[in-house]
């Protein structure tokens, strides 16, 4: 299967070339034949490319050794369920991935391409299919997963361990997608301003994608998070290693897209903004594959070998600087169709949202470059830790909490103080009750108090309008008969009505909700956490606040590629005994690596968290115990996120004729 | 050449024709390589807020009047402001000829009602259904049927609405 992986990698490479420049040419020279036969070359691409893709994935299934890539990330011991993992353990394979995956949304989005694009579509499919010509090339000149070995190995050298765990399977590529999902809206974009369609007319596109990538992305970091947590060993979740960060900056800066396209989708306003926006995520997108693919700064992530990092480099410096002389040179008819009425609006809190966004979104560039800015001025690399951004980032996530509760309860246009004081009213009652309340129960750190108060102000406040919104909706459908269980069905029916009415707004409101739940999880875990290492004979007991745990010994158990330590652990609480635990350490010879599976009980108040950190030879095992308050919110938001993420992008039925309000057409006609 | 090979070249050279009849297609289909680039209809709102944008805002609006959020003068403004603002739009759509058939009909509607004239559904003396032209012309219209003249009879209740709704319609914006 190498070879047809091969054939059809380069064929697509063939393929997205002459996309590209068949697109712009054909539009450039007016051509409909040429530009047309561009964008059927790319839907080729697309199928081309599942080709090569599928060879891949046969030749793992295969245990096909003669192929290097498939030698050393996979061996005969390797269950058939980590062959998807595989294919991404090392760059050859993302980079195919990566392609797979851009030529797959580039045609969905062309295919799908609303009508008032269609001017702009040529320089669209240029631009999506000039980045994917540099990825396509990358992979079949400089990082070929088809390459062949001179002589066939009877095993391979095995998957990472590391990777060999259930948030692998979608951690990876939904990161990977959302990073390179960004060249879809940044393509509407670009392919707008090229086309001279400097208006509104990218918006909707520019918008859908947007909101999608953001959702890969999100779920990309929070499945990594759980990853972390769960198989690392040492109990936390976010490190700010510079590939996360990598990853969490242009999640950041699409976060500030999503919410500025909807002004611009409403009031025709932020147009430059939205396109230096699209830009600067797209930047730091491009960013972050370099950071994976090749990057000069240490990360438990990256691939350090990669010679690949000149060439991404280079790419960067192209993607950063191509896109912000097409602004610069389309700037002057990029104004917006109408002005900010009053700072007490929505479109204000959208642009103060957007400034706090960018800050974290730049001060973590900061943190991330930092070190390779001070081994080139003084010769010493400095690393920034997480003080640093716990310092700066925690007060900016605050102001974006607060603005949170306060953005959705604003109207567009303008507000009056009145109408505000009425809104918030409740909310900050109920966000200093709960502040009284934690400090009644001896709470007292003051960052902790405010995120808490912040978070009750927020969720009242998305609350309180979903009743509202159902109290109205109920009273229009109300039949007169004031029965209990009528009145609650219609208000349940109210409720459903009202989201399924206004899906892009209550959709936001739930993803708002997830937003909440990652930050009880961050603040439990950053205030309340409590750590205790011991090391342990069987039989011995450890406690650690109201838990104890007893030791009960270690079974060892030998595989073909590692040999696994199984330890009996039981756990106390109060005295009484909830569960046995069974953490595991596994040791991989060949890559010299052991791997920790973490013992966890889960509850939505806190989680207790056993990991065996090491098996000493005389049957003493180190263990390492936790109590991570509130972090059970932090996975239940990820499902929370995604459905949201869905009502949100669900389409929109077209409107009808009979929407036009009456008096709208009849002045129409007044024109004649 | 192993069986793998050559299964490799099969299906890759079965890709490459694939390819050259994607790619190829449209130029036999047109055998016109330089007819020009359709451009799409211009549309009137390009530089300004879309029509569909000003029909959600006005939902959103109305949601965050039923939400207390906007107090009831803003509220009648903007809803003012934001007709207006489709209505300027429907107009060019309608002098540029590229409003839906929706539109157009119901233009010719308003039209007869501002011109004082009757507009029937059906022939008020053989019953027989009516074209709107029919019914709209000017004096002298008659049915296509039975020939009637369709101005000499009484306005009866097929008119939808009274002239002054319309009326008031035209004067409020």
């Amino acid at each position: 299967m190498g070879d047809l992986g091969a054939i059809s990698l380069w064929l697509a490479l063939a393929l997205a070339a002459y996309s590209s420049v068949g697109s712009v040419a054909g539009k450039m020279r007016g051509s409909a034949a040429l530009a047309e036969s561009a964008q059927a070359a790319m839907y080729a691409t697309m199928v081309v490319l599942f080709v090569s893709t599928l060879s891949l994935v046969v030749a793992f299934i295969g245990r096909d050794f003669e192929i290097a890539y498939v030698a050393r990330h996979s061996d005969l011991a390797m269950p058939d369920k980590f062959t998807w993992v595989a294919f991404y353990a090392g760059n050859e394979g993302s980079l195919l991935y990566i392609a797979m995956v851009l030529s797959a949304m580039a045609a969905i989005a062309v295919w799908r391409a609303p009508e008032k694009v269609r001017d702009a579509l040529p320089y669209t499919t240029g631009v999506m299919m000039l980045v994917l010509t540099f990825f396509l090339a990358v992979t079949a000149v400089m990082a070929n997963p088809f390459e062949k070995l001179p002589f066939v190995p009877a095993d391979g050298e095995g998957i990472n361990p590391l990777l060999t765990h259930f948030g692998m399977f979608f951690h990876p590529p939904a990161l990977m997608a959302g990073l390179v999902g960004i060249t879809i809206p940044f393509s509407f974009a670009l392919g707008s301003l090229l086309a001279r369609k400097t208006g509104d007319e990218w918006v909707d596109p520019g918008r859908v994608w947007g909101i999608f990538t953001w959702a890969l992305l999100a779920s990309g970091l929070l499945l990594g998070s759980w990853w972390a947590y769960t198989i690392l060993g040492w109990g936390g979740y976010w490190f700010w290693d510079p590939v996360e960060n990598a990853a969490f900056m242009p999640w950041l800066a699409l976060t500030a897209f999503i919410h500025s396209i909807m002004v611009q989708k409403r009031r025709g306003m932020f147009r430059m903004w939205n396109i230096a926006l699209i830009n600067i995520a797209f930047g730091l997108a491009l960013y972050g594959m370099f950071m994976n693919r090749g990057g000069s700064v240490p990360s438990v992530h990256s691939f350090g070998a990669s010679s690949l990092g000149w060439v991404f480099l280079l790419f960067l410096a192209v993607g950063v600087i191509v896109p912000f002389v097409v602004f610069f040179w389309r700037y002057p008819l990029l104004k917006s169709a109408q002005n900010l009425d009053s700072m007490l609006s929505r479109e204000a809190a959208f642009l103060v949202n957007n400034l706090l966004l960018l800050a974290i979104a730049f001060v973590t560039l900061w943190g991330t470059v930092y070190p390779l800015i001070s081994r080139l001025t003084s010769g010493e690399e400095i690393t920034v830790a997480r003080p640093f951004y716990d310092q700066v980032n925690g007060p900016l996530m605050l102001g974006l909490l607060f603005l949170m509760g306060i953005g959705p309860m604003l109207p567009w246009r303008r507000a009056n103080w009145a109408s505000i004081r009425r809104a918030l009213a409740v909310p900050a009652g109920v966000a200093v009750i709960a502040v009284v309340v934690l400090l009644a129960v001896g709470l007292r750190k003051e960052y902790a108090l405010v995120a808490y108060g912040l978070a009750a102000f927020v969720a009242t406040g998305i609350l309180m309008e979903w009743f509202r919104g159902a109290r109205a909706r109920a009273r229009a459908l109300s039949s007169g008969d004031r029965s209990v269980a009528r009145h609650i069905q219609e208000h349940a029916s109210a409720f459903v009505q009202l989201i399924w009415a206004n899906r892009p707004r209550y959709g936001g409101y739930i993803v708002h909700l997830s937003v909440l739940m990652v930050a009880l999880g961050i603040v439990g875990t950053s205030f309340f956490s409590s750590q205790k290492d011991v090391v342990l004979s069987p039989g011995e007991t450890a406690t650690i606040e109201n838990y104890e745990i007893r030791y009960m010994g270690t079974t060892l158990i030998p595989f073909g590629n590692r040999t696994e330590y199984i330890s009996s652990v039981e756990v106390y609480r109060d005295g009484e005994m909830l569960d046995t635990f069974s953490p595991n350490r596994a040791f991989y010879p060949s890559f010299n690596m052991a791997s920790t599976r973490a013992a966890i009980r889960s509850t939505p108040v806190e989680d207790f968290y056993v990991v065996p950190s090491e098996n000493l030879p005389d049957g003493d095992v180190g263990f390492r115990l936790l109590v991570n308050p509130l972090i059970w919110w932090m996975w239940v938001a990820g499902p929370v996120m995604v459905l949201g993420t869905i009502i949100a992008l669900w389409p929109e039925p077209s409107r009808l004729p009979a929407r036009v309000p009456s008096g709208v057409t009849a002045a129409a006609s007044l024109g004649r | 050449m192993d069986a793998q090979t050559i299964f490799a070249i099969l299906v890759g050279s079965a890709l490459a024709c694939f390819s050259l009849v994607m790619v190829g297609y449209s130029f036999l289909r047109n055998r016109e390589p330089q007819r020009e680039l359709a451009s799409t209809a211009k549309l009137p709102d390009q530089n300004g807020v879309g029509i569909d944008s000003l029909f959600d805002s006005i939902d959103t609006l109305d949601l965050e009047y039923q939400l207390e959020n906007v107090p009831e003068e803003d509220y009648l403004q903007q809803l003012h402001s934001y007709r207006q603002q489709i209505a300027v739009l429907i107009k060019e759509q309608l002098e540029n000829g590229d409003a839906p058939p929706e539109l157009l009909l119901e233009r010719e509607v308003l039209r007869a009602r501002a011109g004082g004239m009757k507009v029937w559904r059906s022939c008020p003396q053989c019953d027989a259904p009516l074209t709107l032209n029919a019914a709209s012309k000017p004096d002298g219209a008659t049915c296509p049927h039975c020939s009637a003249s369709l101005s000499s009879v009484t306005l009866g209740e097929e008119q939808s609405e009274s002239p002054s709704t319309s009326s008031r319609q035209m004067t409020e914006l």
